[in-house]
């Protein structure tokens, strides 16, 4: 893994901390760790932490991408490809 | 008949989330939604309302398509009725559409959505449902519902509502079809 992907684990991380009650899970969090099954968090959260994202990494993130932020390892992939876009060259 | 339930326990919700967020609507809500919202004496309970319309939609969609996606946009929503207790309305999921009952009271808010297939034509719910005749119940404690599915439809569904109960972690001994949990409430729904 790049350390540029375990930085960006460790920034969502910080985001879902926010909401997740199951911290032993988020301790072990990983790029399968999916935020509902695995972290327990509401559906209803999953925005918040999309517009966190959003907020973090100055990125926006279309209704598309936000579609498969389901698990860590997709929201990295939706952010890489955000950030990847923002690039002028 | 496919069944999916949502409860949102108002209470819960106030602590988990801020749906005035910025952003917060736009995200989950298309247009013509974010106007009912906009437009209700309380937009708090359209907010959750037309979620639990969504999730409870989107849980026969999943089930049946074997799709996961966080995708509120593709499930829209409009009402057919609405009172200070009850709301009925479709949802439309891809081509999928799904008939929801809702249950308003002043802690909680759960709809039950019906899938289109099964006995009844696509007149949609009866307005008059027995969804609607609940405002008799105790909203306040524990409390036990019977729903009455859509005219045309063949069977009932039962819907129980349980607050704050121990017996939480053998409700599957009951086995319900579908169960719902938020905050204080445990929504069970039985076919």
């Amino acid at each position: 893994m790049t350390i540029a992907r375990q930085e960006m684990i460790n920034q969502l991380k910080l985001i879902v901390d926010a909401y997740t009650e199951n911290k032993t899970a988020l301790e072990q969090i990983n790029e399968q760790t999916d935020f509902i099954k695995d972290l327990n968090i509401n559906s209803a959260n999953l925005v918040d932490i999309v517009l966190d994202v959003e907020q973090a990494f100055d990125i926006e993130i279309d209704n598309t991408s936000m579609e498969r932020m389901l698990t860590v390892g997709a929201s990295i992939a939706v952010i890489e490809e955000k950030l990847a876009a923002k690039k002028p060259d | 008949m496919a069944i999916g339930i949502d409860i949102v326990d108002l209470l819960q919700a106030r602590k988990e989330s801020n749906w005035q967020r910025s952003g917060f609507l736009e995200k989950l809500f298309n247009t013509e939604e974010r106007e009912l919202i906009q437009q209700a004496n309380d937009p708090e309970r359209m907010v959750w309302l037309l979620w639990t319309m969504k999730e409870s939609a989107y849980k026969i969609y999943s089930r049946e398509f074997q799709w996961h996606a966080f995708a509120p946009g593709q499930l829209s929503c409009s009402l057919l009725s609405i009172s200070s207790d009850c709301a009925t309305g479709q949802v439309s999921c891809r081509n999928e559409n799904y008939h929801t009952q809702t249950i308003l009271s002043r802690d909680l808010i759960h709809t039950i959505a019906f899938s289109d297939t099964g006995t009844h034509d696509n007149r949609g719910i009866d307005h008059d449902g027995a969804a609607c005749d609940d405002s008799s119940a105790d909203k306040n404690t524990g409390l036990a519902k019977d729903i009455q599915t859509a005219a045309g439809m063949a069977k009932k569904v039962r819907v129980l509502i349980l607050k704050n109960q121990d017996e939480s972690k053998s409700y599957r001994k009951t086995k319900p079809a579908t169960v719902s949990h938020h905050g204080r409430y445990l929504a069970l729904a039985y076919l």
